[in-house]
């Protein structure tokens, strides 16, 4: 959850238990390379960081955020990190998993958080020019991922 | 990562405490069984790095969640292994059942129930104990992998806040083999409210 990998040839990448986050696989079939993010939220929001009650309740947390937590920062951040390892962003083919609705209660009056992280990626490639190739999003289900980064292929599994 | 003080610490834990005991009672009324209630664990982190608190991510549970609303806003889950939830489910409806893999919608909706009775049991607590005016939501239910669950809910979490407080607490009923969990999720916001009205309580005596 909010994290990256990428990687070349007999590499695997894999990732568990996906709920209403949103997997991006990108991958360059001819160079073989690509990676996975696992991101949380469809983008950063500009609040004002609740100083006063966190000061309040003492807390203060000294880790950095993930760097995966947000949908379209993580795509750029995907593509970036491909390119070094000797991607092409023009070869790149994305594929989309998760991004399901567990909860009625929580989706609300705006379909919920799943949904809108599937648009946000949907919208963040496109702006990029990459191509969907498939996706396995939505429904009610939890699901695991696993890319073989010697053909390109998710392996996509649900346990119910 | 800083922790609250010892002191305020222990001040939630005395808080969820109270919630959960009430909790409990009223669970052990109405399947008629003793319950045991472990002590409350809390937890603070940034909401992307608590996933591995709340236990084996590939693991299937069945996971009833409530919102809460109003003065301290956050979620309550209820959760148990779909075993422990069958059984807790055939003693409620006085029906038995092998088969795990199969919660029909009776069982289901007698274990909504449960979330309703063991949420509203904490809030009244809260509220009567801590004069806040909490509220909740409709109980929903899910079975699915444990991973998938909490993904769903911290990401609800982080729509808000980027850190996260998760009160843990371990729950038997006895003789039955029956495990639970309960667990109550707030944003700093929520629990700089709850501090402030504890130590008004505390202040008073």
């Amino acid at each position: 959850m909010g994290e990256m990998a990428v990687g070349h040839n007999d590499t695997r990448i894999k990732t568990g238990s996906i709920g209403s986050c949103v997997v991006v696989v990108l991958y360059d079939g001819e160079a073989k390379v690509g990676g996975m993010a696992h991101a949380m939220l469809p983008t950063r929001k500009e609040r004002k960081t609740d100083v006063v009650s966190e000061a309040r309740a003492n807390i203060n947390i000294n880790v950095a955020e993930a760097v995966a937590k947000y949908v379209d920062e993580s795509v750029d951040r995907l593509v970036k990190e491909i390119e070094k390892i000797g991607g092409k962003k023009e070869r790149l083919k994305a594929k989309l998993i998760g991004g399901s609705s567990m909860f009625r209660v929580l989706s609300g009056d705006k379909h919920g958080i799943g949904y809108q992280n599937i648009e946000a990626a949907k919208r963040r490639l496109q702006e990029l020019g990459i191509p969907i190739k498939s996706e396995e999003t939505g429904g009610t289900v939890g699901r695991l991922a696993e890319l073989n980064l010697e053909n390109g292929l998710v392996e996509v599994s649900t346990k119910m | 990562m800083e922790h609250l003080t010892d002191f305020e610490r222990d001040q939630l834990i005395e808080v969820v405490n109270i919630g959960a005991g009430n909790a409990s009672t009223a669970l052990s009324q109405m399947v008629e069984k003793k319950i045991t209630i472990h002590v409350p664990d809390v937890f603070v982190d940034r909401v992307e790095r608590v996933p591995q608190f709340f236990g084996e991510t590939e693991k299937i549970m069945t996971v009833v969640l409530l919102k809460l609303l109003g003065d301290a806003p956050g979620i309550m889950l209820l959760m148990f292994p779909p075993e422990s939830a069958l059984k807790l489910a055939g003693l409620l409806t006085k029906q038995h059942k092998k088969n795990i893999k199969v919660l029909d919608e009776l069982d289901r909706s007698a274990l909504r129930e449960v979330g309703n009775i063991l949420s509203g049991a904490s809030m009244t607590a809260l509220s009567k104990f801590l004069d806040l005016n909490v509220l909740q939501s409709v109980p929903d239910a899910a079975t699915d992998m444990l991973g998938s669950v909490v993904d769903t809910v911290l990401a609800e979490i982080g729509k808000e806040s980027d850190i996260v407080l998760v009160f843990k607490v371990n729950f038997s009923i006895e003789g039955e083999d029956i495990d639970g969990q309960l667990f109550f999720l707030f944003d700093p916001k929520a629990t700089a409210k709850i501090l402030e009205a504890t130590n008004k309580v505390v202040g008073r005596k």
